[in-house]
């Protein structure tokens, strides 16, 4: 089966008179990993919900492992892990009476992973019996991203999570995604504002803007190919460069980005009053979404 | 065994494992009062003083009582809790297997009921009740409607529905298709309760988790009478002219409560009575002027059922003061840090001092409206019995009153079933009493649920006193 394992075509949602997502184009693979970043606000959350059905579209279409997302089958749910922004744990519960739940309803769950993760990241015999909504904003988060992870699911969706979790907790999260699921060939899907996280993990990064994937490509090669043209507007052709994503002008000195610089940069390089930068994936963030 | 093992799953999750407490409390409750039945059921079968049948629906009504109880109160709003809108699309099964369990519930607790009314014609109607008090103890206030019509259809059937109507209602094709509607009914409301995600149904999750939440806190009983919504803005200007009148000169104890804002305050009540004591003047006139039998006899039906449920408004009556504790912890640690709280013993006597003379000032000035609304509507007959059943409801309003706020946070579901299980009792030593010195047992429950107040009342003020400041409220529950 050669399909993508998420396929979005056209989608457009809006609310009210906001339009979130307009003609949304998306495809990702199997075994990819994906950092998703866009602004605050700019859909990011709506983008991963309407991927997993979990929204109704205004227009177009969403597969996901090769069925209409509004419409999954029980075999194809058993393969999807989701971690929302806001955990939505079953708080009355403690931790093992939350897991014992979802091992019931999923038919596989890997209990030796459940057990590894808890250990792991500091569920004590004394909070694993604690009801969930005793226990820490950072620590519900943990759990959320364990249940995600128990039934080895081949698609993963992570929205934020790891806003709420400390330095160490953050580290012991992404040494986790790389170890046990991204090694496993597992597809990753995760929006974070935390972006050296991202560049430790994430192959290929995809930014949301104005509604649309606005570039995508491999984290690699973007930082790479990513260069700023600045230059007096004079120096600079009327017609776009090759590569290029965005053009600015501020007083006489127009800043211009470009993805994977053509011959004619290289020619503006040489000229001049022009400099021509490399860029973090901060300067790229700011951007391409600005 | 898979569905099994899922039944199994969802109904640990959503009774066993969601409040045990209050299901022990229920348990605890139930098992007592059905053996007690059970044995006075023997009683009065050994001595022929009742029949088989008559026994077996009784206990089968005491049995329905305690599983609807557990139905509603734990099972109903844990499924909602479950069906979240990211569960309800993404994990498998379980949205139908809530639906089924609630659905196969509500079967058999409305044809469990219906046979021990022993009229199939009643099916639609308990179908209703069942499914009303679901949905009113999951947070659903839309429910009290279905409660309604079903609740007040003796009086209705008697009354509102022509003869002719009432036939065609009652019989055989009437009730299937009655039955059909109702059917249909619970499958559109079943669908609409546990919704498959959505735009709506995430946009509304949030709104229905918190109502669960204040309904089991027992928060949500008085969300009808909260500040501005109930009595608008008549009751928020006389809460204004109190708190002007108190500023000009402070009472450490009145400027204590106004931290509670006005959905505490005693303004709350005026609108209300006023309204109910001109509904009751006109009624009075009216039928003063058309004297039916008729009627006389809607009268009656009107004070049985009318009036009972105004008792209801003394029950709840403190309830609201549980509840703006609960929303003002913001402004409880400003006013910790004034002169005005005291020290810690002073913070605490006077709160339980103002406390005390709330809820007794609202008992009272409740309960002269009933009295007075009984003589306009019911006659002097049924004075002892309102006066009676105000007094079990003034003593169960006045058991969430003081306690230790800091930690509690006044009422919770389980003081509230302790309450109601206690006022049982109150009402059955009465009864008892009344038997056994063959005098009026109306005037035992009044002087037993006093005599109880009192105590209790004692009990908790020293408790309150002894406790850690109450403000903020619930900051300790955590710990």
């Amino acid at each position: 089966m050669s399909y993508p394992i998420v396929s979005m075509s056209s989608v457009s949602k809006h609310f009210g008179s906001q339009r979130v997502l307009d003609g949304l184009d998306w495809k990702i693979g199997r075994g990819q990993v994906v950092g998703l970043l866009g602004r605050n606000g700019a859909g990011k959350s709506t983008l991963l919900e309407c991927m997993l059905g979990l929204r109704e579209l205004d227009g177009g279409t969403v597969a996901m492992l090769g069925e209409d997302a509004g419409r999954l089958s029980e075999a194809a749910l058993a393969r999807i892990g989701y971690v929302p922004q806001k955990p939505d744990l079953f708080d009355w519960l403690t931790p093992l009476q939350m897991f014992d739940y979802f091992k019931a309803m999923y038919p596989r769950w890997n209990t030796a992973k459940v057990e590894g993760l808890l250990s792991r990241w500091g569920f004590d015999a004394g909070m694993r019996s604690k009801q969930i909504k005793k226990l820490s904003g950072g620590e519900q988060q943990r759990l959320a991203i364990i249940r995600a992870l128990a039934h080895d699911p081949e698609v993963l969706i992570l929205d934020e999570p790891v806003s709420s979790l400390d330095p160490v907790g953050r580290r012991d999260f992404l040494r986790e995604l790389v170890d046990q699921v991204i090694e496993r060939g597992t597809t990753v899907v995760f929006s974070t504002h935390i972006l050296s996280d991202l560049e430790r993990v994430a192959f290929d990064l995809a930014f949301l803007k104005d509604g649309k994937i606005a570039l995508q490509g491999q984290t690699d090669a973007l930082l790479e190919g990513a260069r700023r043209v600045v230059a007096p507007a004079s120096s600079l052709p009327g017609t776009p460069l090759a590569g290029e994503v965005r053009r600015h002008r501020e007083g006489a000195t127009t800043s211009v980005i470009v993805q994977g610089p053509g011959p004619d940069v290289e020619r503006l390089a040489r000229e001049p009053g022009v400099r021509v930068e490399a860029m973090t994936l901060e300067d790229l963030f700011i951007e391409v979404t600005k | 065994m898979g569905m099994l093992n899922d039944y199994r799953a969802i109904l640990r999750v959503t009774t066993l494992q969601r409040d045990a407490r209050t299901f022990k409390l229920l348990v605890m409750m139930g098992l007592p009062l059905t053996l007690c039945l059970a044995l006075v059921g023997g009683i009065a079968l050994w001595e022929q003083k009742m029949g088989l049948d008559l026994s077996l629906r009784m206990l089968g009504g005491l049995a329905t009582l305690w599983f609807l109880l557990v139905w509603c109160i734990l099972f109903v709003p844990g499924t909602l809790m479950l069906n979240s809108a990211v569960n309800a699309r993404l994990m498998p099964r379980q949205r139908r297997r809530v639906i089924q369990m609630t659905a196969g519930c509500w079967l058999l607790l409305t044809a469990v009921s219906t046979a021990v009314l022993g009229k199939a014609v009643a099916f639609p109607l308990v179908g209703m009740l069942v499914l009303g008090l679901a949905m009113t103890f999951s947070g659903n206030m839309g429910g009290i409607f279905l409660i309604v019509l079903p609740s007040n259809w003796p009086v209705a059937a008697r009354y509102l529905v022509p003869p002719p109507w009432l036939e065609v209602i009652t019989s055989m094709p009437g009730l299937v298709a009655a039955t059909a509607l109702t059917l249909l009914g619970v499958a559109w409301a079943l669908r609409a309760m546990y919704p498959a995600g959505g735009d709506v149904h995430l946009g509304k999750r949030a709104h229905q988790v918190e109502r669960i939440r204040r309904m089991q806190s027992g928060e949500g009983w008085t969300q009808g009478v909260d500040s501005g919504t109930f009595n608008g803005s008549s009751a928020l200007r006389l809460y204004a002219y109190s708190l002007r009148r108190d500023c000009r000169a402070p009472r450490p104890g009145a400027m204590l409560m106004h931290a509670l804002g006005p959905g505490a305050h005693w303004s709350i009540w005026i609108l209300s009575l006023a309204i109910m004591l001109a509904v009751g003047a006109a009624i009075h006139v009216l039928v003063a002027w058309h004297d039916t039998a008729r009627a006389r006899d809607f009268m009656a039906g009107l004070s049985m059922s009318g009036l009972g449920g105004m008792v209801s408004m003394i029950l709840f009556s403190t309830a609201q003061i549980g509840q703006s504790i609960n929303k003002t912890l913001g402004e409880q640690a400003l006013l910790r840090l004034t002169p005005l709280a005291g020290d810690k013993g002073l913070l605490n006597e006077r709160l339980a001092r103002q406390l005390v003379l709330r809820g007794l000032s609202t008992w009272v000035l409740l309960t002269g409206a009933v009295m007075v609304l009984t003589l306009m509507v019911g006659g002097t007959n049924a004075l002892a019995r309102q006066f009676a059943l105000c007094s079990l409801a003034g003593q169960v309003s006045m058991m969430g009153l003081l306690c230790d706020y800091a930690r509690d946070g006044g009422w919770t579901l389980a003081r509230a079933l302790r309450a109601g299980g206690l006022a049982l009792l109150e009402a059955g030593a009465g009864v008892g009493a009344g038997w056994l010195t063959g005098t009026s047992y109306w005037g035992w429950m009044t002087a037993i649920a006093i005599a109880a107040c009192v105590f209790l009342l004692r009990r908790a003020w020293h408790g309150m006193l002894a406790a850690p400041p109450a403000f903020p409220a619930r900051r300790l529950a955590l710990s």
